[in-house]
């Protein structure tokens, strides 16, 4: 009967194309599972964090010997220069939002590799499936609001920001 | 009406070189009496248990940010007079706007330097 040998060749058709995702989600989660072991990414949190941690304490010995610079004497072009100072060490603040905001990227980009991977274990049925983790929803409301230091090429200046608040 | 140096003021920030920062210009300007708090549920604490007059306060802090503190101030018949002013990384033109309707006085961004601080405070206290 050729409707029935049809319907087998298309059944083992789609059998053979079932196969080939099949493999396909195999190789895709060897690959994540790969790229999570094998990845620098735990270690360059680990270097981020020792940046974070280094220049903290490196700020505050600057702070210090300059506040006590400052209370060893009244003259003017010190307390000028002390000043320059302050403002120079607020780049630690910054660089310290920055780096907290890529640790962060970090985090996110790790889980969302290793949800991928134990869904295409579970879609492979190499081990039990595991719910999909979903990605992480955009921000509302005042957390939309936190974002950290725009880009040196991007940031308005404090002028721009007067004006932005004198008009509103 | 003259500045008053004696006044209390409260420093906000999760970094602790900024605290120092902060404390060292005000001293450089003149103020001297200076308590700090490391997020805004701290801030509020110190604000509720002691009379200030003057909160500079960061924005991005856990578990309160200095938006959410600028609020609770705001909210707070006994705080609410409390001149305010946020110095923050944070510049969209949404978050200055998002500021300003919640009450701030003022609004520096960093990087700053001790100019910048005296021209934003003389705005808020008076010239000095």
């Amino acid at each position: 009967m050729p409707e029935a040998k049809k319907a087998a060749d298309d059944l083992r058709g789609l059998y053979a194309k079932i196969e080939e995702i099949l493999k396909q989600f195999r190789e895709i989660r060897e690959e994540a599972e790969g790229i999570v072991e094998n990845s620098q990414m735990p270690d360059a949190a680990l270097h981020l964090n020792d940046v974070l941690q280094h220049t903290e304490e490196a700020t505050t010995t600057i702070l210090d010997a300059a506040t006590t610079i400052g209370s060893l004497t009244d003259n003017a072009a010190v307390a000028e220069q002390i000043g320059r100072i302050y403002e120079a060490c607020t780049f630690q603040d910054i660089s310290g939002q920055r780096i907290k905001k890529v640790l962060k990227h970090l985090n996110t980009l790790e889980e969302q590799l290793q949800g991928l991977s134990e869904a295409a274990r579970g879609a492979t049925g190499d081990a039990a499936a595991k719910p999909r983790a979903k990605a992480a929803p955009a921000a509302t409301g005042d957390a939309a609001l936190m974002n950290g230091p725009a880009l040196s090429t991007e940031a308005p200046s404090q002028a721009d920001v007067d004006a932005m608040f004198k008009n509103m | 009406m003259a500045v008053n140096f004696n006044m209390q003021i409260l420093i906000v920030d999760d970094f602790k070189t900024m605290l120092k920062i902060v404390d060292g210009m005000l001293k450089q300007l003149g103020f001297k009496n200076i308590d700090e708090a490391s997020d805004g549920t701290m801030a509020l604490e110190k604000l509720r248990s002691k009379k200030y007059d003057l909160v500079l306060s960061d924005w991005n802090m856990e578990p309160m940010s200095g938006f959410e503190l600028l609020k609770q101030v705001r909210a707070d018949a006994s705080l609410k007079h409390i001149p305010f002013v946020l110095i923050t990384a944070e510049s969209k033109t949404e978050n200055i706007i998002a500021a300003k309707q919640a009450g701030v006085n003022n609004y520096i961004v960093k990087p700053f330097n001790v100019n910048t601080l005296k021209e934003k405070l003389s705005a808020v206290l008076g010239a000095f």
